[in-house]
């Protein structure tokens, strides 16, 4: 169990950035991660070592992501409501810092999960292309059309909510 | 904005979950490990349906095509009539089907709630 505890630890902010990525709510997203370790401690005698831990855990927290999502647009169209969520958790940091991240994050948020998703895998993460495939499922050309359109997407986003502003971000 | 420019920028993107998220875990899969129904884990349906279900259709095929008289031949000297004899394995295969169904049902369910 202390063991558990320590793969945790080490890889729950990293699950949960994803999580958001694809359910854009920080608090719904948390959900998620949580039922994830649980599967994953119920599935890790399956984990055949073929790949790289957190690979596996990120694919399954993708899934679980995916099918949380499946089933909130059963019940509420996102799009009609808006997704840009006021996200709660943004880690330590000054006010400027603060609001730095806000803004990145409602950009983010703005994008399709799928792009939010392969951005952060990529640039965040810095996973490569083959293991964002083997994380998503995704083929390689959507990996690169969605890392491509998200970089697009992202930079308008900004420029719309920061104007000449955005290169404070950097 | 270069790609440089877009990674420094997405580098700042991380969440951070929420300080008691490991204990509440840890208590959670605590609590599951208590509640975990153990009729979904005892029970293996598909294995229990193919073995019932091949056993009953085949006292059912025997006792209706090769015809009860032949018990006679064993020494059972049985001499049901074939209707209800059929008739009751019948129900037998349909009650045993009816009870997967329940079983793979509640483990769908379980299934959905963990996403396993």
């Amino acid at each position: 169990m202390q063991a558990f505890r320590e793969l945790v630890d080490a890889h729950k902010d990293a699950s949960l950035t994803l999580a958001c990525s694809i359910l854009k709510d920080p608090m719904i997203a948390e959900d998620a991660v949580q039922a994830t370790f649980i599967k994953v401690y119920q599935k890790l005698h399956t984990f055949g070592q073929k790949s790289k831990f957190s690979t596996w855990l990120y694919r399954i927290v993708v899934n679980t992501s995916y099918n949380v999502l499946k089933q909130q647009k059963k019940f509420v169209d996102l799009d009609a409501v808006g997704n840009v969520q006021e996200i709660t958790d943004l880690g330590n940091g000054n006010s400027k810092e603060q609001d730095q991240k806000k803004y990145i994050h409602q950009a983010l948020d703005a994008l399709k999960p799928d792009e939010a998703l392969v951005l952060r895998l990529f640039y965040l993460y810095e996973h490569k292309i083959t293991e964002i495939q083997e994380i998503t499922g995704f083929g390689k050309s959507k990996v690169k059309v969605d890392l491509h359109r998200g970089r697009n997407n992202m930079e308008q986003e900004l420029k719309k909510l920061l104007g000449n502003e955005i290169h404070e971000l950097l | 904005m270069n790609e440089e420019e877009i990674k420094k920028i997405i580098q700042k993107s991380g969440l951070k979950t929420k300080d008691d998220f490991t204990d509440r875990l840890m208590l959670e899969l605590q609590r599951e490990a208590v509640e975990m129904p153990k009729s979904v884990h005892s029970v293996r349906p598909k294995f229990y349906f193919s073995v019932s279900f091949a056993l009953l259709l085949g006292i059912g095929a025997v006792l209706f095509f090769v015809g009860v008289p032949s018990f006679a031949v064993v020494d059972l000297k049985i001499n049901l009539p074939k209707t209800p004899v059929f008739v009751g394995v019948l129900f037998l295969i349909l009650y045993g089907a009816n009870r997967v169904l329940t079983l793979s049902s509640t483990q769908g369910d379980y299934e959905e709630k963990w996403g396993t």
